[in-house]
């Protein structure tokens, strides 16, 4: 490397189509003959190796800051059962529609917007599973999982959709499509997903999915539909939840 | 779950593809699945939190080099995770056994099992490093483009659109930049051999 050698711009381009794989097998066997005949081709390709590394290096070395920063959701994964109630923006602002419409005394959308409200208050988007590369039986799952956690629902959707369409049984796509739908409040198309996995009783995902499917019915303002779920999850402000519904 | 089908072997090719072109995602899952089983080792033994996370980004970028380099090819996507335990394990105990360190003594699993892993050489390692200190002496716009060429593999299309320049424009300014380089280091490091 210390020797600077010219080395010519078409040449410097065919290094570089080789070293990233973008030579057909043909090309790569002639420049591998090659290779081993020249020494002074092989003394340019390792250089070329070593800078793109080095350039490349000093890129990731910036992204790992990224990566750490948003490690707390990440590693933080939701301890079931546990989940803490969040007053979202959106509670605040229905809370605030909610008093106008008293105000006027109407009285159909005043119940109506109760349950809107409800809804804001206790909805909560789960917190996902920790994206275990390392040991899920699918690689996709957790790509998916990651645009999940950082909120690109459409693009979690995307991929678990095309999954359930394998396994259309299987508890855990079924309850995190039901999980993304929610947090994008398409309430219509989470509903059946929750009730599927709330109609297996042997799954892990059983309580938090009636915890969910009630909270959708209630969005829908099925109050008498959701009491039942909501009473049936362990979720710790569902006696709350059920108390306002009831006032 | 389960899910579905992937080998195990074809996983870890995926996954070494997708490391050797920088995905993003890949790189991430990757850097956040297995920073708390190293965190959790340097603080059983006597680190910090920003002792392990140090440790941890330099066994994460040294992974990552050795795979570039072609100095490790796991068989299966836990090989890789345990390669990169080990990396940061051994780094760790080479820190404890630095000088500044001596006084603290026990360790979860003794110091003394240090395993060795594939690695790439001191003299590769020394070249990468004069590369970053060299690559930091050139211009913004030679910065970018070859951080938009090499790590982010982008067209040379691409660059040029951004740049507002012709793709002729934008391949001659690209090599113009790794010209520059190669004259940075060997400017400034002419003894590394």
């Amino acid at each position: 490397m210390n020797k600077h050698q010219h080395i010519p711009e078409e040449q410097l381009e065919e290094i570089e189509r080789f070293l990233q794989h973008q030579m057909s097998p043909k090309e790569t066997q002639s420049f591998l003959l090659r290779l081993s005949a020249d020494a002074e081709l092989e003394k340019s390709t390792n250089e070329m190796q070593l800078l793109v590394t080095g350039i490349q290096e000093a890129s990731l070395q910036k992204k790992l800051a990224h990566f750490h920063e948003d490690l707390s959701p990440v590693s933080n994964i939701k301890k079931r059962g546990t989940a803490t109630i969040i007053t979202f923006k959106k509670a605040l602002v229905a809370a605030s529609i909610v008093g106008v419409i008293a105000v006027l005394g109407w009285l159909f959308l005043l119940k109506d917007t109760k349950e809107e409200s409800l809804f804001a208050q206790y909805f909560q988007p789960d917190a996902g599973l920790i994206s275990a590369m390392s040991t899920s039986d699918n690689y996709e799952f957790d790509r998916a999982m990651i645009h999940y956690k950082t909120g690109n629902y459409s693009a979690a959707i995307k991929t678990w959709d095309s999954l359930q369409t394998i396994n259309p049984n299987n508890d855990t796509l079924n309850y995190f499509l039901g999980s993304a739908y929610l947090a994008k409040k398409e309430v219509g198309k989470a509903i059946p997903y929750m009730q599927k996995v709330s109609a297996a009783p042997n799954s892990f995902f059983v309580k938090d999915a009636h915890w969910y499917l009630g909270l959708a019915l209630l969005k829908q303002g099925k109050k008498k539909e959701a009491i039942p779920f909501l009473k049936s999850s362990d979720h710790a402000q569902k006696d709350k939840l059920i108390q306002k519904l009831n006032e | 779950m389960p899910l579905t089908t992937l080998t195990n072997n074809s996983k870890a090719q995926e996954q070494v593809r997708a490391i050797e072109n920088n995905d993003e995602i890949t790189l991430k899952i990757f850097y956040q699945n297995n920073y708390p089983k190293v965190e959790k080792y340097v603080l059983e033994n006597g680190g910090t939190t920003d002792e392990a996370k140090d440790i941890y980004q330099e066994a994460f970028i040294a992974v990552w080099r050795a795979i570039q380099l072609k100095k490790f090819q796991p068989q299966t996507e836990t090989s890789l995770d345990g390669y990169l335990y080990q990396v940061a394990r051994n780094k760790w105990l080479d820190q404890l056994r630095s000088a500044k360190r001596k006084s603290i003594i026990p360790l979860t699993d003794g110091i003394n099992n240090r395993e060795e892993v594939p690695d790439v050489s001191e003299w590769e390692q020394l070249q990468i490093n004069s590369i970053k200190a060299n690559l930091l002496l050139l211009g913004e716009v030679c910065k970018d483009v070859l951080a938009r060429f090499y790590y982010h593999k982008q067209s040379m299309r691409t660059i040029a659109a951004h740049l507002n320049w012709t793709e002729a424009t934008a391949r001659t300014n690209k090599y113009r930049c790794l010209e520059r380089l190669r004259e940075a280091i060997k400017n400034n490091k002419p003894n590394l051999e």
